[in-house]
């Protein structure tokens, strides 16, 4: 198998190896100074070539060149006839050897660099001109930017790197895959790649079309956080989980190795961006009016954001008036820390929305209903440590002392529940001021609890199936000519173990074609077809 | 911002931002703001109602938005237009987005409030809180010490 030559568009990824930011040095250094030594050192741009592994900075906009020059690339230009395993094999070194070594915090300064510098020289100026401009100059400098040895200009941060450098040096093998090349050969590959960019007319094109996809992804013209965005669009920065992302981190670190060139690079961004140095300080007081909007997870994440966010997500206790945990937060969270959380309303929750907690217990909801005495919805589906036999007793503790008490109950399907302990919820509910069953809103089936549970203000979500008189979850039907039948017996209204139901619409499948799902589910065949697009 | 002239019945209200500039505003729109509600039935509904905590081009923005939020009460695909709207402003200019948000609040008007509050809350969605200080731009004003703590705090939700 020849050598996948396509993701040399890799190469447009990089522009943190331009010679403007200095940082940059790092990988020019790296190169550099094995200038002509051996084949090893090309392993950080083989990166390009393999590309794949380091996809999470570039992987979309490299897929949109690649398509593109795809063709236009010789399969073998070196004659090197790589084999299938030793394609495999590099690849896997490449991957160890990144997981392992200190290449790869190296990367992802240089990745946090270049987005911190985004805006500075090298795309300022690319973005005064147009698409696919394909100056000399431009190419000189794209040229410079490749980090292939012999062509990059002495970059002036360089020394600034030699640290890391000099650190990576050690840590690289000399000739990993045992390829021995001559310098001959080495020079060959050198001179075909820079002649393949200096023919193909391509080459600035996507060079430019790879810069501006990266750095001004989803700006608006008026561009003044081209750098952030991309970052999130690129996924540099997963956003969801660990907050403090490693690379983003390091960026301060690097910046402070580097206090110099930082505030160099610094001072150009604000140039480029029309903007005082300090344009960061203290968050509008407008925005805190949003928080009430934002999910339990965000909500803690903009606890984090500043002091000023963080005092007006602790001290506000109506924020925490209702909690309710869904995925992804339902499995991390403990007794302990839900209880923590509730104390933030001070005393004064009303609402509790547990779905899918596998991790809280009846203990738990027990110490959470003495600190929390003004609760009066609590909804437990899916949490598969939590017993009837437990939530009755919680209950009957509960409703003697709690000062309203439990209006509504949500057990969604908990198992085991007996006729005994249903009659005992009735009475811990206040059922004497149930209203007939005919009042109540009718409730339709839907995957996910969530959605189908139910928002009235009924004290317990499960009743007794009218089929198979277990207590379930009971749902009516949305389909017209099944809500006309007045008899009990044959109205469609019953649990879904009685009639099977779409999962989609909440419609009665047993009479009409369906499918089954890949997770059990069922779909009936109107949804089916909304599904796939072809209403 | 003239009032379009099929709606006979409607009364014009006039309004003056903090930077001088006149706009007149049919009724209904005005209404929607409960500020001004609130003025008109105090007694200014004759003259030009003062606004000195706006300025014309977050008015501009406030009028515009409300007429579009008045269109699509019954259109889903407005609705969800309008909502991802918010994205491309809060990226390309928070600053202007804070100051909207500030005016939304100061005129009282329900529905924007919503609209806007969802905008940031769907903008913040799954971001860490270096990622929000930087599209917000807002300084990280924590010790050391402070981050650790809310860090161990909330650590069971973001490990």
């Amino acid at each position: 198998m020849a050598l996948n030559l396509s993701h040399f568009a890799m190469y447009s990824m990089k522009p943190w190896e331009s010679e403007m930011g200095s940082f940059i040095g790092a990988g020019d250094r790296f190169v550099g100074e094995r200038k002509g030594n051996t084949f090893d050192l090309e392993m950080e741009d083989f990166y390009g070539f393999l590309g794949r592994d380091r996809g999470n900075y570039s992987g979309r906009t490299c897929e949109l060149i690649a398509n593109d020059i795809l063709d236009l690339l010789p399969s073998d230009p070196f004659g090197m006839d790589l084999s299938v395993a030793a394609f495999n094999e590099i690849a896997d070194w490449l991957e160890d050897f990144e997981v392992g070594s200190q290449l790869n915090l190296m990367m992802n300064r240089a990745m946090a660099v270049q987005w911190e510098n985004g805006g500075v020289g090298f795309i300022g100026e690319r973005e005064g001109r147009s698409f696919g401009n394909s100056q000399r100059d431009d190419d000189l400098e794209v040229k410079g930017s490749c980090g292939f040895p012999g062509m990059e200009p002495a970059g002036e941060g360089e020394g600034s790197c030699k640290s890391i450098a000099n650190d990576i040096l050690d840590v690289l093998p000399s000739d990993p895959f045992g390829m021995d090349l001559s310098l001959a050969t080495f020079s060959a590959i050198v001179d075909w790649l820079e002649d393949f960019k200096m023919e193909s007319g391509l080459n600035p094109f996507w060079w430019d079309r790879g810069m501006v996809l990266e750095l001004d992804a989803g700006s608006t013209g008026v561009n003044k956080i081209p750098n952030s965005s991309s970052l999130e669009e690129l996924g540099f920065v997963d956003g969801s989980s660990n907050g403090e992302s490693e690379s983003f981190r390091d960026v301060e670190e690097f910046l402070s190795l580097n206090g110099e060139d930082s505030s160099r690079v610094m001072s150009l961004q604000a140039q480029e961006q029309g903007e005082p140095d300090g344009d960061r300080g203290a968050p509008h007081d407008a925005l805190l009016h949003a928080l009430g909007y934002l999910e339990l997870k965000d909500l803690l994440s903009a606890e984090r954001v500043c002091r000023s966010f963080r005092s007006a997500v602790r001290d506000d206790p109506l924020l925490w008036r209702s909690i309710h945990i869904d995925q992804p937060l339902s499995e991390r969270i403990t007794d302990d820390d839900l209880l923590n959380l509730t104390r933030r309303a001070q005393g004064i929750l009303q609402s509790l929305s547990l779905v899918d907690c596998s991790r809280i217990t009846d203990d738990g909801l027990r110490r959470l209903l003495e600190c929390n005495p003004r609760l009066t919805k609590l909804s437990v589906p899916g949490c598969t440590r939590i017993s009837i036999g437990g939530i009755v007793n919680n209950l009957k503790a509960f409703q003697s002392k709690g000062i309203p008490g439990i209006k509504c109950l949500r057990i969604g399907g908990l198992y085991g529940v007996t006729e005994q302990h249903f009659e005992e919820l009735k009475l811990l509910l206040n059922a004497d001021k149930w209203q007939l069953p005919y009042a109540r809103k009718p409730q339709f089936f839907h995957s996910g609890y969530s959605l189908s549970s139910r928002n009235d203000e009924w004290p317990l979500d499960i009743e007794m199936c009218p089929r198979c008189q277990k207590l379930r979850l009971v749902y009516d039907c949305p389909v017209q000519s099944c809500q006309g039948k007045q008899s009990a017996a044959q109205q469609c209204r019953a649990c879904t173990f009685c009639i099977a139901r779409c999962v989609q619409c909440g419609r009665c499948v047993n009479d009409s074609e369906y499918e089954e799902t890949f997770c059990l589910d069922l779909l009936c065949l109107g949804c089916q077809k909304q599904q796939s697009g072809c209403i | 911002m003239a009032s379009t002239s099929n709606s006979t019945s409607s009364k014009i209200i006039t309004l003056r931002s903090s930077d001088g500039e006149v706009f007149e505003v049919e009724e209904s729109v005005a209404l929607e703001s409960n500020l001004i509600r609130r003025m008109m039935e105090d007694d200014c509904a004759n003259n030009i109602i003062p606004l000195p905590n706006v300025t014309a081009p977050i008015f501009y923005l406030v009028i515009e938005h409300c007429k579009k939020h008045a269109e699509m009460k019954d259109n889903k695909e407005k609705k969800k237009e309008l909502r991802s709207q918010g994205e491309e402003l809060l990226k390309s200019d928070p600053h202007t987005y804070s100051n909207l948000m500030e005016a939304v609040n100061y005129l009282d008007i329900k529905s924007l409030m919503d609209l806007t509050a969802q905008w940031l809350a769907d903008f913040l969605k799954g971001k860490s809180p270096r990622l929000i200080r930087e599209l917000l731009k807002i300084k990280n004003d924590f010790t050391p010490e402070e981050e650790a703590e809310i860090l161990e705090r909330n650590r069971w939700a973001f490990d």
